[in-house]
């Protein structure tokens, strides 16, 4: 299950927004997009600094990155190459287009990278069943409905199949049905290298490799008028080690994509508030140490007392820094939006 | 729209791959996931914070009532969440790890390859889509300003069990403390704003304010209600 790795979720969802529009007014589509440009940006620039409203993703201690998007239609690229003289002999009509793809719907896409809890204070988990997967999506669903249930209803109203919807629990099991699997999440915050789940390469090249050659060369020989090789039968042995081989190669792909299939475990400091703890201790550090340079050691000793039991660095619950904001000490948005 | 939330980019590439190959390209995937070697350009990069590529079967497209898609092929959604600007993350990925690419685009209908630069540039382009709404929970930090913090972190955390409040051990702590500081002197700084995309951009965003604020006072006032 590759939505979950070193102990995020990678969460994909495709959501389709009705076609047309209501009447004498602009279409779902585009409704999507006007709701979308009135949230929140996170207090990012000098700009977005001076409103006081948070982003409402910001609402919660789970997500380290969200987005949205309207997938109007899938991109056509043009016709496929072909070589000329296939085409020539296969009789193709070069004038005749090719089919293009074309959506029924535009879609709402909505991406999260968020720590693969069920509830705040959870570690990250190395593993999960498919099952344990779906609680956290639910409870994800479950935050984002108490957090920004109003932005969302403003949102998702315009999307199919969520009129109705009025619960976290119900906008959870709507998200089910929108939801497609990650198939390679990457992400990179650790401080020393995990454990990967390394695949033995050499031993599913020799497992599919000395059947291939068994096959190959018994068929060679019995092409070649040897009918028997060691009281076997050529023709029996190339076959059987053809079909082995197969047999291998399919077990093979089936291996290595079960073996890549595997969460890479946590970083060290991985989830999100901790990743927030420590911002907010570098910046702390940063200026403790710029105010002790040369300082005497029992100054130092004293100090680092001061420091330790005003920003208590093992406690990631307070004092820390905010999500979605520069720094501690920029501009913070309004407590509680 | 935008596709830049503090320090950090996003990109989304919709491409559409063929279908009778799409499996080598998940087993290219699993495969590399599984071969750190191959993994170490991407991690060497620095610059990405989470990236995902999802591939979408042709059947897997919901379906809630809309009616079911029927398209002729597969479609790879590539989302990364990565620091800088697009040329330098293109030119980054094409220098970095070109090859690494060309196997993670394996099933790409018309994928140029990522060398020579120009025709994979043109090719990122017409597949991108702008992102409509973009939260960032670190936006003053880099990828590589979050690893500078957790290490600063990480050091904190081992000087603090260090510590005793009381007995002879200033000066051993003073020892520790320098120790530290060594060890962390490239890591510390402060978070700060990310470069400004372009004076459209900024009058934009400011343009924007009280048309947030109207609707954030609607919503507040329909969650107290």
């Amino acid at each position: 299950m590759p939505d979950l790795d070193s102990g995020h979720l990678f969460l994909t969802y495709l959501i389709p927004i009705k076609r047309g529009g209501p009447r004498n007014d602009v279409s779902f589509k585009q409704k999507v997009r006007i709701e979308l440009a009135r949230l929140p940006p996170a207090h990012q620039t000098p700009a977005t600094q001076k409103t006081a409203y948070a982003a409402p993703f910001a609402r919660n201690l789970r997500n380290h990155f969200a987005r949205m998007f309207v997938l109007d239609n899938v991109v056509y690229n043009g016709r496929n190459r072909q070589n000329a003289l296939v085409a020539t002999v296969k009789k193709v009509n070069t004038i005749t287009p090719e089919p293009v793809d074309g959506l029924r719907s535009a879609y709402l896409v909505f991406t999260a990278d968020i720590d693969a809890i069920v509830k705040d204070g959870d570690p990250l988990p190395s593993e999960l069943s498919a099952d344990a997967q779906r609680r956290v999506r639910m409870a994800y669903a479950q935050t984002l409905w108490e957090t920004m249930g109003e932005e969302i209803k403003a949102i998702f109203g315009n999307c199919h199949g969520f009129d109705g919807t009025d619960s976290g629990q119900a906008f959870g099991a709507y998200l089910e049905r929108c939801h497609v699997e990650t198939t390679m999440p990457y992400h990179d915050y650790y401080l020393n290298l995990p454990a990967f789940n390394d695949l033995p390469l050499k031993g599913l090249i020799v497992a599919v490799g000395v059947p291939a050659v068994i096959g190959v060369g018994a068929l060679l020989l019995r092409l070649f008028g040897m009918s028997f090789l060691l009281g076997m039968n050529t023709l029996v042995l190339g076959l059987l080690g053809v079909a082995l081989t197969c047999l291998a190669f399919v077990l093979a792909v089936r291996f290595a994509i079960a073996n890549g299939a595997k969460p890479l475990p946590p970083a060290a400091h991985d989830d999100l508030p901790t990743v927030l703890k420590a911002l907010y201790i570098q910046q702390r550090f940063t200026d403790f140490i710029a105010e002790h340079q040369g300082a005497a050691p029992a100054t130092l000793h004293a100090a680092f007392g001061d420091f330790l039991a005003q920003h208590a660095p093992a406690d990631i619950t307070h004092p820390t820094q905010r999500p979605g904001v520069i720094s501690d000490r920029a501009p913070q948005p309004r407590a509680g939006v | 729209m935008s596709n830049v939330a503090g320090k950090a980019y996003a990109m989304n590439v919709v491409t559409p791959s063929r279908p009778y190959v799409t499996w080598i390209n998940r087993l290219l995937f699993m495969a590399a996931r599984g071969l750190p070697s191959n993994l170490m350009g991407l991690l060497g990069l620095s610059l990405i914070h989470f990236a995902r590529w999802v591939i979408i079967k042709r059947d897997q497209w919901p379906d809630l009532g809309q009616g079911k898609e029927d398209p002729q092929n597969d479609y790879m959604l590539f989302c990364s969440n990565f620091n800088g600007t697009w040329d330098q993350y293109i030119d980054a990925f094409s220098d970095g790890i070109p090859n690494g690419l060309n196997l993670f685009w394996y099933s790409a209908t018309k994928y140029p390859l990522s060398i020579p630069i120009t025709p994979f540039k043109d090719y990122i382009t017409y597949n991108q889509i702008g992102t409509d709404y973009y939260y960032n929970a670190t936006p003053g930090s880099a990828q590589r300003d979050v690893k500078s913090a957790l290490r600063v972190y990480d050091a904190v955390l081992a000087l603090a069990k260090e510590y005793e409040p009381s007995g002879p051990s200033a000066e051993r702590f003073a020892q520790s403390f320098r120790d530290t500081y060594l060890k962390v002197q490239n890591d510390l700084g402060d978070p700060g704003f990310g470069p400004v995309a372009s004076l459209d951009t900024e009058r934009a965003d400011v343009n924007r304010l009280a048309y947030i604020a109207a609707a954030q006072a609607r919503f507040n006032t329909e969650r107290s209600s």
